[in-house]
């Protein structure tokens, strides 16, 4: 049974295709991965799942059933994290959650039980009664998801629930979304950290411009790219790198410049190091590190589009 | 069932300390400051000359006429006078036109008195007097008639709409506990605009949204929940006025609370029409912010605009603060419900077509 089915869904922002034609299903029991770059389209697909945008192509299925027949239904069955924090900080941890769950219909001494529990799966249960906005970064993170699973949603749809917060707080969301996905719910997971998807989920759909460029377990994306390499040099600054001298060694495929990292994809049986250790201090640069790494979803995603995944 | 919840959501904001100062603690100082520092120039303000008022005795017999002026000659002395009218319609429409304060039209089956809206106070005065008239005439026709019990019904209802506390004058405090605390109901015309707005800047709009709760009982929940905030807020200023003060809410303080929340409904909904026509945001809230100063000027919350001629007046008598206000003193002052009446049609009405009006736009909109 698919949890999710989304056909051909496409939406425009004007000229903007910030979705593009894009389809894919989540099956029941997954934590589905969607990895995509800055402004791929991931948040606006979401919001078209949670019934928040109207879509200007295409269909969404919830269980079976079109969203656009049956909003109602589609709605009690998602727990929605959005991307930005969304709750009140006038209220306690305990209010916000139990007001939300409340929307869903429950009531009386079940609503405090589940809001209880909600609590207690990002691990805020003794912070109940404090108000939000004496939370830190990463406890506002933590009650962002409480609020949206004490109504035991069979989907939960998590947007970049990890967004700059400390370690800490990032492990315990993501142990979170485990003890979630194994008490029952299905999660679909949007991210562009690569480390995360490629520890947590069971599939992955990597996006880009609004559609799906590759979709499979991580063994499956990652075969296309087995012949690959990937060297990785810490810069001081990567300004004076000069790329054509980079290419022009045998087995350079592409090279990417991330903040103060350069990404060079090289085929896997060349041994090129020396080559490219000796044209970059040609060019005066500082090496600060360098190493090789296998074939991970970055590197997938630098052979498909030629792009880092992290550009912020 | 959801639509409560949300209601009772929008109750914790009167936890919010500045929530509480607004409506409480800035509305009871000001009543203070103006209600006792200004009471001296509130006071030969409406003690300000003679009041005039005119009078026709429609077939009097002789005890009446008689009875009828003793009393014109009396009441001389204490300031108010009586002068014949030609005509009925021409009396009324000298009273319309703030000429004359009101028209007696006397006779020995009752007597019809009608004021002037806009001298509330001296209608008061008035009214006061004309039951000390009834109840000589009364006297003097059980004793003319050697105790026949008709003219003892005539004197219990003889005069209609007379306040049972006709003789305390209104003082300043009076006043001003009154035009205050509808002023600060206007007021919350700023937080009915933010409702959605407030919603929106906390992202918590797409929770609501993404829950299986329609538009409608978002919108209607919360504006339950903002009308019960602010009911119980203009229930504690009456109160706290009344008790406190001693300021004077009538012989039942709570009995004008239907016009203080037919007000309050109509800000709300205006608050949020204008809201929506202006798409929410900054520009809402610099309109209504003007809209309520000027209300709250022509409509006599800072000083009294009973009386008021030229433009100032023209606007004034058309403010619909200034017709709650009137409403209310008339009502605490003469217990006289006709201009209440109008007042609450007017404010329900009002605030009717604000909310449909609203709603129509929400639906067609995105999001709240
Ligand atoms: N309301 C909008 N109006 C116009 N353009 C929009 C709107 N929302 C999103 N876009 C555009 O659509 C594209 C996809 O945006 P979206 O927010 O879905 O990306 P994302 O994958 O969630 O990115 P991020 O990782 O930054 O959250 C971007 O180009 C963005 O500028
Ligand atoms: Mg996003």
């Amino acid at each position: 049974m698919h949890v999710l089915e989304i056909r051909r869904l496409t939406k425009k922002f004007g000229d903007v295709h910030a979705v593009d034609q894009l389809s894919l299903s989540v099956r029941e029991g997954e934590i589905f991965g969607l990895l995509g770059p800055n402004g791929a389209g991931k948040s606006t697909t979401i919001l078209m799942i949670a019934s928040l945008l109207p879509m200007t192509d295409g269909e969404i299925r919830i269980f079976g059933r079109n969203i656009a027949e049956h909003p109602k239904f589609a709605k009690q069955q998602i727990g929605l994290v959005p991307q930005d924090l969304a709750i009140y900080e006038e209220m306690t941890a305990y209010e916000n959650v139990a007001f939300f769950a409340g929307l869903y219909g429950l009531r009386g001494k079940e609503l405090r039980s589940r809001a209880e529990e909600a609590l207690a799966f990002v691990g805020l249960e003794d912070k109940r009664n404090r108000y939000a906005k004496t939370f830190s970064g990463g406890m506002k993170r933590r009650l962002n998801i409480a609020c949206a699973i004490a109504h035991r949603p069979k989907l939960i749809i998590l947007d970049e629930p990890t967004v700059g917060i400390d370690p800490h707080s990032r492990q315990s969301i993501l142990s979170a979304v485990r003890r979630l996905n194994e008490a029952g719910s299905t999660v679909l997971y949007t991210s562009h950290y690569m480390e995360e998807v490629e520890s947590l989920c069971t599939r992955i759909a990597v996006m880009d411009h609004g559609k799906v460029i590759a979709e499979g377990t991580l063994p499956q994306l990652t075969s296309v790219v087995t012949d690959r390499r990937e060297i990785v040099v810490t810069l001081r600054e990567t300004d004076r790198v000069k790329e054509d001298a980079l290419l022009d060694i045998p087995g350079v495929r592409t090279v990417v410049r991330d903040d103060h990292r350069l990404l060079i994809e090289t085929d896997a049986e060349v041994n090129n190091l020396n080559a490219v250790i000796r044209a970059l201090t040609a060019s005066g640069v500082e090496i600060a590190d360098i190493g090789t790494r296998r074939p991970n979803l970055e590197t997938v995603f630098l052979s498909l589009t030629g792009r880092s995944l992290r550009d912020d | 069932m959801r639509m409560l919840h949300i209601a009772c959501k929008e109750l914790k904001a009167f936890r919010d300390p500045a929530m509480l100062v607004f409506m409480l603690a800035t509305p009871l100082a000001i009543m203070l400051i103006l209600g006792t520092a200004l009471s001296r120039g509130f006071d030969r303000e409406i003690e300000i000359g003679e009041i005039r008022v005119l009078y026709r005795l429609e077939q009097p017999d002789r005890t009446l006429g008689q009875v009828w002026s003793e009393f014109v000659r009396d009441a001389e002395s204490s300031g108010v006078r009586f002068e014949v009218s030609d005509s009925r319609e021409k009396g009324l429409e000298m009273v319309r036109r703030a000429e004359y304060a009101g028209m007696a039209v006397v006779s020995d089956s009752g007597m019809v008195y009608t004021g002037n809206d806009r001298a509330a106070v001296e209608n008061a005065i008035v009214q006061g007097l004309l039951q000390t008239f009834a109840d000589r005439y009364r006297l003097s026709a059980v004793l003319a008639d050697g105790g026949i019990s008709a003219p003892e019904d005539v004197g219990r209802e003889y005069v209609r709409s007379v306040s049972v506390d006709g003789t305390r004058q209104p003082d300043s405090m009076d006043y001003y506990a009154v035009v205050i605390t509808t002023m600060i109901i206007l007021y919350s015309a700023l937080t009915a605009a933010q409702l959605m707005e407030w919603e929106r800047k906390r992202k918590t709009d797409l929770r609501l949204l993404s829950a299986p709760v329609s538009k409608a009982e978002i919108f209607v929940g919360k504006m339950a929940g903002s009308f019960l905030l602010h009911a119980v807020f203009v229930i504690l200023l009456v109160l706290f006025s009344r008790y406190a003060f001693n300021a004077d809410w009538g012989s039942r303080p709570l009995a004008v609370l239907p016009i203080l929340f037919s007000q309050l409904l109509f800000v709300l909904g205006f608050g949020v029409a204008v809201s929506y026509l202006l798409r929410g945001g900054g520009a809402a809230g610099v309109v209504i912010m003007v809209i309520v100063q000027l209300e709250a000027l022509f409509g006599g919350a800072y000083f009294p605009v009973e009386g008021s001629t030229g433009w100032f007046g023209a606007i004034a008598a058309w403010s619909p603060l200034g017709l709650t206000n009137r409403a209310l003193l008339q009502v605490i002052h003469a217990g006289e419900w006709s201009t209440a009446l109008r007042a609450m049609a007017f404010n329900f009405g009002a605030a009717a077509l604000c909310l449909g009006l609203a709603a129509v736009i929400m639906r067609k909109k995105e999001g709240l």
